[in-house]
């Protein structure tokens, strides 16, 4: 009886996994909520990073969407069916866990064939399933080995396959490649983009690192204090953050909080600065990404610029380029990140202008707000 | 690593002292002579003849094994069950729990003899085969918990989680994943019980009757009546029982373990 709804509904949703998250509300006891009302439409194929720091409700909504957490309120729609009171077994959904989860007393073969055998393949099915999605992930003769006898990046490998190999409506990854070291995870990270660009399905990613958000997704949701901040393709995200809070989670960013002096005009200590008519949230906060900020004697600041002084207190280079460590005004640091050749000229000590491009800067919504 | 001999002196010195006294049994059994000698003037298997065909012998190892039979499993599964419910209780609670299960390895075997007596008695147990079953497997329980409470501690229940996500019904997962992987919990556990059974004195002692009379209990009453070698014939057999059952299970239980890795100890 299951296993015939199971298999229909994989024939029936193969191609399709478009998810609408509405109102979705998770609160244990009496504690602030866990996810604080959440709206989200995941289109069927995107590439989705739920990004945040621990505790911001990105790993519960993964739960509530996989079914292993029931919502308090909400609903959760796959192809427009309401999912919210279905079993996880009946969801379809393929799922990787942060420690792969495989199956320790079963092979290789036994862990990737266990969601078809749940869906009634005959043994010849099974076997071709299997054995070519070992093949397709680079796993191809390792069928007899146990979990425990392979790599972690092997292990890896396992999980995915387990989780593709009976084409799920959805892939849900929560933080796959957290155990993995640096290395192993940037490759790992590269197969995974070119995987999902190759199976074409709905890919749901949890992350807390930003980098690998920024590197995987087509769209990341910036998740904080159990509410999404912003929804957004990740260089939109980075250019113009929108929130502070994003704007530092997501990146490095110079902060001044001033005020706007007249319409055109930003006000902050003792400077004034120039902005563009359209940026205009009230109680605006400017930043700067560290790589659009230059650094110049007092004198030579390009004309057209906003500049800041600062004091330079550490030059390191990184490579091509290298970062300068400044002190602001106001006491607080701050960052520039300069092609290496042009930060020869400048040393420890140093009393600079910090200058950018209006271009360069953006408006964001302080924390409070 | 590094081997340290003076640790394989210890092992076996205290191997040893467990051992050797029980070993003495052997040679008494097989004494041609009516009492007790060791080493035997002369040899014989009659005290074997006598357990096999004396019938208040015979019939004192068939209640043994019966019991047993009854008991173990009943433990098995009531220890594994509550195992189950423990593992989901908060810290606090499963203290608690646990400590309750255990009371029969803790409070001495007399009292609790005593209180099965008592209500026994006023039951109409007192005497039967099913009173020593349960008494038994009261007493067993523990055994059974204990070691499957620690094999359960140490499952991942993401694997349970895993296992949902692939498609399995909460009940395959059990079957499946959870139960294979505990399953050397419950042997370990059941093997335990079947000996704390097989070989329990004191509660099957108060609860005799005609037709119930165990193993232990007849050599006891051997013992306080007429001594003979039978008794050490008797003890022989208890003791390679006991020790064939735990020697399979556990070189068995090896012998898998090196055809795959195996799950996490």
């Amino acid at each position: 009886m299951t296993t015939t709804t199971i298999t229909e509904a994989t024939t029936a949703t193969t191609a399709q996994g478009r998810i609408e998250i509405q109102d979705l509300v998770k609160q244990y006891g009496s504690d602030a909520p866990a996810v604080a009302g959440i709206d989200l439409a995941i289109e069927s194929g995107e590439f989705i990073t739920l990004l945040g720091p621990s505790g911001s409700g990105k790993t519960t909504t993964l739960n509530m969407i996989a079914g292993f957490v029931e919502p308090t309120s909400g609903a959760i729609l796959l192809n427009g069916n309401d999912l919210t009171r279905v079993a996880p077994h009946r969801r379809n959904f393929g799922m990787v866990f942060q420690n792969y989860a495989l199956f320790p007393h079963m092979t290789v073969f036994d862990n990737v064939a266990y969601p078809l055998r749940q869906r009634n393949k005959t043994k010849a099915e099974v076997r071709t399933l299997v054995l070519d999605i070992l093949e397709r992930f680079g796993l191809g003769g390792m069928e007899h080995r146990r979990p425990a006898q392979l790599s972690g990046g092997q292990q890896q490998r396992v999980a995915l396959a387990r989780a593709l190999v009976f084409s799920p409506s959805l892939v849900l990854l929560d933080e796959p490649l957290g155990a993995l070291d640096r290395k192993l995870r940037q490759s790992l990270q590269a197969e995974l983009k070119s995987l999902h660009q190759d199976v074409g399905l709905t890919f749901v990613f949890v992350t807390h690192d930003q980098e690998e958000a920024m590197f995987l997704s087509d769209t990341i949701a910036v998740f904080n204090n159990g509410r999404i901040d912003r929804v957004g393709r990740p260089a939109e995200l980075y250019d113009d953050p929108g929130t502070l809070f994003v704007a530092n989670f997501l990146g490095e960013a110079n902060v001044f909080a001033g005020a706007w002096a007249d319409p055109q005009t930003y006000g902050w200590q003792d400077e004034k600065w120039r902005a563009a008519t359209d940026d205009r949230p009230a109680d605006a906060v400017l930043v700067v990404r560290p790589e659009r900020m230059r650094v110049y004697p007092a004198s030579d600041v390009p004309a057209g610029w906003n500049s800041v002084g600062a004091t330079v207190t550490d030059v390191s280079r990184l490579g091509p380029v290298s970062r300068i460590d400044l002190v602001l005004p106001d006491g607080r640091v701050g960052a520039a990140v300069l092609p290496s050749n042009e930060a020869v000229r400048v040393g420890v000590g140093d009393r600079v202008r910090a200058a950018w491009e209006v271009g360069a800067q953006a408006f964001v919504v302080g924390e409070a707000a | 690593m590094r081997t340290r001999p003076f640790l394989g002196v210890v092992v076996w010195l205290v191997a040893g002292f467990l051992t050797i006294p029980t070993l003495f049994l052997i040679p008494m059994s097989l004494s041609g002579g009516t009492t007790f000698q060791f080493p035997p003037d002369t040899w014989s298997l009659r005290w074997y003849e006598n357990l096999v065909q004396a019938s208040e012998w015979r019939d004192a190892v068939f209640v043994s094994l019966q019991v047993a039979a009854f008991a173990t499993p009943l433990a098995v599964v009531i220890g594994t069950c509550a195992a189950f419910g423990l593992v989901r209780l908060g810290k606090r609670l499963r203290a608690l729990g646990t400590a309750a299960f255990s009371a029969p390895l803790i409070v001495p075997n007399i009292l609790i003899a005593l209180a099965l007596y008592g209500t026994f008695l006023r039951l109409g147990l007192s005497g039967t085969l099913l009173g020593l079953v349960l008494g038994q497997t009261a007493l067993a329980v523990p055994f059974v918990l204990i070691a499957v409470l620690a094999r359960l501690q140490g499952y991942d229940r993401s694997l349970t989680t895993a296992g949902l996500s692939l498609g399995a019904t909460p009940a395959t997962v059990f079957r499946t994943v959870t139960f294979p992987l505990i399953l050397p919990g419950i042997v370990a556990g059941g093997v335990f019980a079947f000996v704390a059974s097989f070989d329990e004195l004191v509660i099957a002692l108060l609860l005799q009757g005609p037709g119930n009379v165990t193993l232990p209990v007849q050599m006891f009453n051997a013992v306080v009546e007429a001594a003979d070698p039978t008794i050490s014939a008797a003890s022989t057999v208890l003791v390679v029982v006991v020790s064939a059952v735990v020697l399979l299970v556990q070189f068995g239980w090896m012998n898998r373990k090196r055809q795959g890795a195996g799950g996490k100890a």
